[in-house]
């Protein structure tokens, strides 16, 4: 072996291990980057000049750079993103809604739904008393409000939540065209043997991203690109990509399909998934449930004042209390506004007749609708959203657990540890110290023997 | 297990977000002094809330109603006692002039003072507060009693006379709170039971009973019952003061609801009293027919308060005094048999007071169970949530504290 020998070893070697202290650097630069995946450095040594008749190996190269993944906890995480994200916007909708209520409280439709029929009570006392005869006015007008409150309001929240829908969409798609780019680098990068690491992670992180969103379906190829479906509709590979988009039914329901329209999406978790539960069911169920509500109690009013005479001169019968009642909107006959004399609770045309009165006011207590009160409908509608919110705050605990443990059991497998860091680059400059020492020898070597020409 | 930096950074933040959560929520409950702030708090609790939210509003209405209720019944009281203690001074007086040392302008002077007590009656018959009038009934706008443009007999304006006011005391509780006009101070022969249905179209009965003109004079009155089509039956009337009897011209219709029984019409209009009023025999009084209904069987009883109208009595009397006569016994006893029917309404009277008085109690007990139940559903207990307060205030500090040890320090600081 000649003294260059020496001089060649020397050098890979210096050569190597300042890469592999680049490879650290750049692992303690990401050691706060979620998306990171941190990377080893694979190192061989080179093999001998098997021409010399003893072998001697001919010093350290650096082979690889490997990302430290495990594809088994992300797909697990991607799932439980989609839960979680299902689960936390569905949360947080009803909670919106329930606000709209105000319950439980002095301004709730509860508290007003009693105080319209007590009104009734108040005025069987007094039935010529314009005062209480304004009261159940007043009553009946606060209710009307407090109804149009959270009727409005969850007409707003649904278009709200249907331009929210809009917009995740949107980040879907650029998600879906990012991959697609991404897809092909990883490719090419993968058949030239170059390193992907860094776009591998891009992947995961857009992959991370999309299960936040929709259920979507991941399979990888054997050159790490990421062929995704969502509802059982393609979404990308490294060729091919489609948009999708929100669209509303004749019925009023959203779905999201392909912005051709010719496939349908099948939602069943992801923030999307709570978008469109919210406003395919929640919504429109409460909504629902109020127009019964409030379409008997204007029917079973009105039957009973329109016997009734007015305590107008002369007095007149056959008149409705309420106009009507569409879609949120509770009138009061604007003649009995105008003019609370109208109120017609005489049976028999006397003015302090209160039989009707009271009949009104018993109303409360009868199970009018769907076998219950007035009242325990409304607490119906109240307690079903209720019990779904506080369901779906669990699930968001459970799943947020889980999610957090997955995190946690990535962040343990790909995570930077800077202690690890560290002693790797001691480890690595030792090395390349020995290695600098080894080129000072062997130049004094190469010294010694040019002196003894 | 292997570390990393992040892992670190994961625990901690979410340690600390689960310490901030229930910190947040503790102060919610701390300051506003409730465990349940919205409904998903717990759905089940809400809902029992609902309920006794609904029941205490009922029974602060019920109560407010019973108040206003008692007001105009304790005016209705004092002014049935006014009513009756000036009836108690005409039977004192009357009495008086029957002592035959009573000279006849005395008895003349009497009919001036007499005039003077039926004004004072009738204001207390007609006593009104803020322009409702207690015995107006349902008609309550109308001053119920005036005299006739004659000035010989009471004329009453109120249309509902009769009408009864209800009010609820409890869910399932109507309370009557006033004390009718047509009860206190006119005549009534009520009619009650049942009528036989099945009878055939021609079939009929009678009912008599004793009727005095405001003169004293005693009739033999009967009502004859004739069934004139299903469900229909013709009212006719005659009486008989021994020396004849002399039927009336009047007649009255009434008709019978087919499927239920009860009384649907009288004389085709929404089932009211029926006046007999005969001038020449000083005849007046009410048929009340609100309580007949047909059956399978007939069975009327009949029941007559007072036997003459107490004004029209008092205002012959007036008028015979002012000629010197003197009222007769059967006179005198229509006017003591007043005097102990409306007795009997100053104790009915006092009777629903005191029903009021009492559900008010025992709706203050009810109001008192439920508030209770209200709170311990719904408020928090505020010392095992300021404890619990301190303790996560506690762990939050521990958690900045630990953080601050810990997360910055690796293997460089010892480098």
């Amino acid at each position: 072996m000649s003294v260059n020998k020496l001089f060649d070893i020397s050098r890979r070697s210096l050569l190597t291990y300042q890469k592999a202290l680049s490879i650290t650097s750049n692992n303690v630069a990401n050691a706060n980057n979620p998306d990171y995946s941190r990377q080893r450095s694979l190192f061989s040594s080179v093999g001998p000049d098997y021409r010399t008749n003893i072998a001697i190996g001919s010093g350290v190269s650096l082979t690889d750079v490997e990302r430290i993944r495990d594809q088994i906890l992300d797909r697990q995480s991607w799932e439980y993103r989609q839960n979680f994200g299902s689960a936390q916007k569905q949360s947080s909708i009803l909670g919106n809604i329930e606000s709209l209520f105000s319950e439980p409280g002095e301004q709730g439709m509860s508290v007003l739904l009693d105080k319209f029929f007590n009104s009734w009570d108040d005025l069987s006392v007094d039935p010529t008393s314009s005062a209480l005869r304004s009261n159940v006015v007043y009553a009946a007008e606060n209710l009307s409000v407090k109804l149009q409150n959270v009727y409005g309001g969850m007409t707003t929240l649904r278009s709200d939540l249907k331009k929210d829908s809009q917009v995740m969409v949107d980040d879907l798609n650029n998600y879906i065209t990012e991959l697609r780019h991404v897809n092909k680098q990883i490719y090419e990068a993968t058949v030239v043997n170059n390193g992907a690491n860094d776009l591998l992670d891009k992947r995961d992180e857009l992959l991370n991203k999309m299960s936040g969103l929709a259920n979507i379906q991941v399979n990888i190829d054997e050159y790490g690109v990421a062929n995704v479906s969502i509802g059982g509709v393609f979404a990308v590979d490294r060729v091919h990509s489609v948009n999708f988009k929100v669209f509303e039914e004749s019925n009023g329901k959203l779905s999201l399909k392909t912005d051709d329209g010719n496939a349908k999406v099948a939602l069943r978790s992801g923030e999307l998934y709570g978008n469109f539960r919210s406003v395919n069911e929640f919504i429109p169920e409460a909504k629902e449930q109020f127009d019964d509500l409030f379409n008997s109690i204007v029917f079973h009013v009105n039957k009973i004042h329109s016997q009734g005479y007015t305590t107008t001169d002369p007095p007149v019968d056959g008149i409705d209390f309420f106009e009507g009642y569409s879609n949120g909107v509770l009138k009061i006959n604007q003649d009995i506004i105008d003019d609370p004399q109208m109120i017609a609770v005489s049976k028999d045309g006397t003015d302090g007749n209160n039989e009707l009165a009271l009949e009104l006011a018993k109303l409360q207590h009868d199970d009018l609708l769907n076998g219950s009160t007035f009242a325990d409908n409304y607490a119906n509608i109240v307690g079903s959203l209720a019990s779904e919110k506080q369901y779906q705050d669990q699930n968001t605990e459970t799943f947020g657990l889980v999610l957090n443990q997955l995190e946690q059991q990535i962040s343990s497998v790909s995570g930077v540890s800077i202690d690890e860091e560290m002693i790797d680059v001691l480890k690595y400059q030792r090395s390349y110290d020995a290695s600098a020492k080894l080129i000072s020898i062997a130049d004094e070597m190469m010294r010694t023997v040019l002196q003894m020409i | 297990m292997r570390v990393s930096d992040r892992q670190l950074q994961i625990d901690y933040l979410r340690s600390m977000n689960l310490t901030k959560n229930r910190l947040s929520k503790l102060q919610e409950q701390v300051t506003t002094g409730k465990e349940i702030n919205r409904p998903s708090d717990s759905p089940l609790g809400t809902s029992r809330l609902f309920k006794l939210s609904n029941q205490l509003g009922n029974i602060t209405t019920f109560r407010n109603n019973i108040e206003r209720a008692q007001t105009s019944l304790d005016m209705s009281i004092s002014s049935m006692q006014g009513f009756q203690s000036e009836i108690q001074n005409v039977i004192s007086d009357l009495t008086g002039l029957q002592n035959p040392t009573v000279g006849e302008n005395n008895v003349r002077a009497y009919s001036d003072k007499l005039d003077l007590i039926i004004s004072q009656l009738f204001d207390f018959a007609n006593t009104d507060v803020d322009g409702q009038y207690l015995f107006g009934g349902t008609d309550d706008s109308v001053k119920p009693f005036a005299l006739n443009s004659a000035g010989t007999a009471v004329q009453v304006n109120s249309q509902g006379i009769g009408g009864e006011r209800k009010i609820r005391i409890a869910k399932n509780i109507d309370q009557k709170i006033n004390m009718t006009g047509k009860e206190v101070f006119e005549s009534v022969w009520k009619q009650s039971g049942t009528i036989d249905s099945s009878a055939a179209v021609g079939t009929s009965f009678s009912k008599t009973g004793k009727i005095d003109g405001a003169d004293g004079t005693e009739y033999d009155f009967t009502i004859t019952y004739t069934k004139t089509a299903d469900n229909a039956y013709e009212l006719s009337y005659s009486y008989d003061d021994g020396s004849g009897t002399v039927a009336l011209t009047q007649t009255n219709d009434l008709t019978f609801n087919a499927a239920t029984g009860e009384l649907e019409t009288v004389d085709g209009g929404n089932p009211s009293d029926i006046r007999i009023n005969i001038p020449g025999n000083k005849i007046d009084f009410k048929i009340d027919v609100a309580d007949l209904a047909e059956s399978d069987s007939t069975s009327v009883k009949t029941r007559l308060n007072v036997k003459a109208n107490i004004f029209n009595t008092l205002l012959d009397i007036k008028e015979n005094l002012s000629n010197g006569q003197l009222p007769n016994q059967e006179q005198l006893a229509i006017i003591n048999g007043f005097n102990t029917h409306i007795l009997d309404k100053i104790s009915s009277a006092g009777d629903i007071g005191r029903r009021l008085e009492n559900t008010t109690q025992l709706l203050d007990g009810q109001e008192l169970e439920l508030k209770d139940l209200q709170s311990k559903e719904r408020d928090v207990d505020i010392m095992k949530a300021m404890v619990e307060l301190e303790s996560q205030q506690f762990n939050l500090n521990l958690g900045y504290k630990i953080s601050s040890m810990i997360l910055p320090k690796s293997l460089m600081d010892f480098l």
